[in-house]
């Protein structure tokens, strides 16, 4: 990312940015997880400076907004978010390239059968996999597939930890969150393959101590939500 | 569903605290006009106050804050909990909305001669001097004061008052540059200020 581009983030999430300047930036922000990051960070802090300027609200609003939704169709729910289909087929190539070049998977409730790409090529050929984009550090992607109950993570541009330091994956749903396993892999591309118990809805990524935690200890600098991605 | 079943388990127990605007906002995203009228309750004084901020009009306020509100409840399923929170959510749409209306009425040297007449200190003092002063609105008020003058004032201007970084640029007579790096430094102090989490 040019330094110049990424000093736009305050003022592109602030509206403050003509249309032209807003589809480069746009541009960019696909390419820039850090740039998405902050831009939500700022985003939200604009909102803040928004909800201390509330008002009372004329109560014959409401009426007229609630008569207005009941004859207004909603919008459909979007469900494998920025890739689609080719965008899952790229993947594909990336991670088996990836696994065939030995990058460790860690496979979990699968017996991972060689070849080793099996469990990874199984929920990426399978006709409902979708894929999300992650929020936070690095760039994130989950591909599921909810007929197979499976899921491949796949994280990039993680920072590098020391030895005494691992990244831990947490499904996290109703009953709390539960370990998937450790990325241990290379730092510049980490993937890992999991089941997806049913009432998973986020994952998240924690820097613990080497080993792993029985439970997340630190904030996740990575998460992922699976609700609306049926 | 779930919550209505753990209520009914727990009869004698004080009632459930009202839902957040999150789960509102989930329940709307499935087609529940009940939730939509309790979300409503919680977003709409914050959706009309920024947008009659931004727009300085009570009547076009409201029309916009209307588009915007019905736009909540058509968009409720693009709304993604990851990714921030609902009122995070629904005042972004809430500015974008405001401000596409500003830039569309008022082009060229309209805006250039409103911009010449603005009286910059006065979007911050409506902040500071407002007679709602809850908890949160005194945060960032005290937050906005930690600023930097400048810092301070581009982003009041280029929130508050719609301006693009550029016509901010203008009326406090510095360079497009500098607007542009003062208004990101002044939302990373804001953000740790507030403890924004995103």
């Amino acid at each position: 990312m040019t330094a110049e581009l990424h000093m736009l983030t305050g003022a592109y999430a602030l509206d403050a940015v003509s249309d032209v300047d807003r589809g480069e930036f746009e541009r960019h922000l696909g390419e820039c997880a850090a740039c998405r990051q902050e831009v939500a960070e700022l985003r939200a802090t604009g909102a803040r400076l928004g909800a201390a300027a509330a008002v009372e609200v004329p109560p014959e609003l409401k009426a007229v907004v609630l008569a207005e939704v009941a004859r207004t169709r909603q919008l459909p729910p979007k469900v494998a978010r920025e890739l689609g289909r080719a965008g899952i087929w790229q993947l594909r190539t990336a991670l088996l390239g990836a696994a065939a070049a030995a990058v460790a998977a860690v496979v979990i409730g699968v017996q991972a059968r060689p070849p080793v790409p099996s469990p990874v090529d199984s929920v990426l050929s399978a006709p409902d996999a979708s894929a999300i984009p992650g929020a936070g550090q690095g760039s994130a992607t989950l591909v599921l597939s909810r007929s197979r109950n499976q899921a491949v993570l796949l994280a990039s541009g993680l920072p590098a930890l020391d030895a005494a330091h691992v990244y831990q994956v947490w499904l996290i749903g109703r009953g709390g969150a539960h370990s998937a396993g450790l990325m241990t892999a290379e730092p510049s591309q980490r993937m890992l393959v999991t089941e997806l118990p049913p009432g998973t809805d986020r994952i998240g990524i924690t820097v613990e101590p080497a080993g792993g935690s029985p439970g997340p200890t630190t904030p996740a600098v990575t998460r992922i939500s699976l609700t609306g991605a049926s | 569903m779930g919550e209505r079943g753990r209520l009914r388990l727990r009869p004698d127990e004080v009632p459930a605290p009202a839902p957040d605007a999150e789960e509102l906002l989930r329940r709307v995203a499935a087609g529940d006009e009940t939730a939509f009228s309790a979300l409503y309750d919680l977003i709409a004084g914050p959706v009309l106050g920024l947008v009659t901020r931004v727009l300085r009009n009570h009547a076009q306020a409201e029309e916009v804050a209307q588009e915007v509100l019905v736009e909540v409840w058509r968009k409720a399923t693009r709304y993604a909990p990851g990714r921030g929170s609902a009122l995070s959510w629904v005042l972004t749409i809430a500015h974008r909305r405001a401000v596409d209306r500003v830039r569309s009425h008022q082009a060229g040297l309209d805006r250039e001669e409103r911009a010449g007449r603005m009286d910059v200190r006065r979007p911050f003092d409506d902040v500071t001097e407002s007679t709602l002063a809850t908890l949160d609105q005194q945060r960032v008020r005290q937050c906005l004061a930690a600023l930097t003058a400048l810092q301070r004032e581009s982003i009041v201007l280029a929130y508050y008052n719609g301006y693009t970084y550029p016509e901010v640029a203008e009326v406090l007579q510095v360079a497009p540059g500098t607007v542009k790096t003062r208004i990101r430094d002044g939302l990373i102090r804001l953000r740790d200020c507030l403890g924004v989490d995103r």
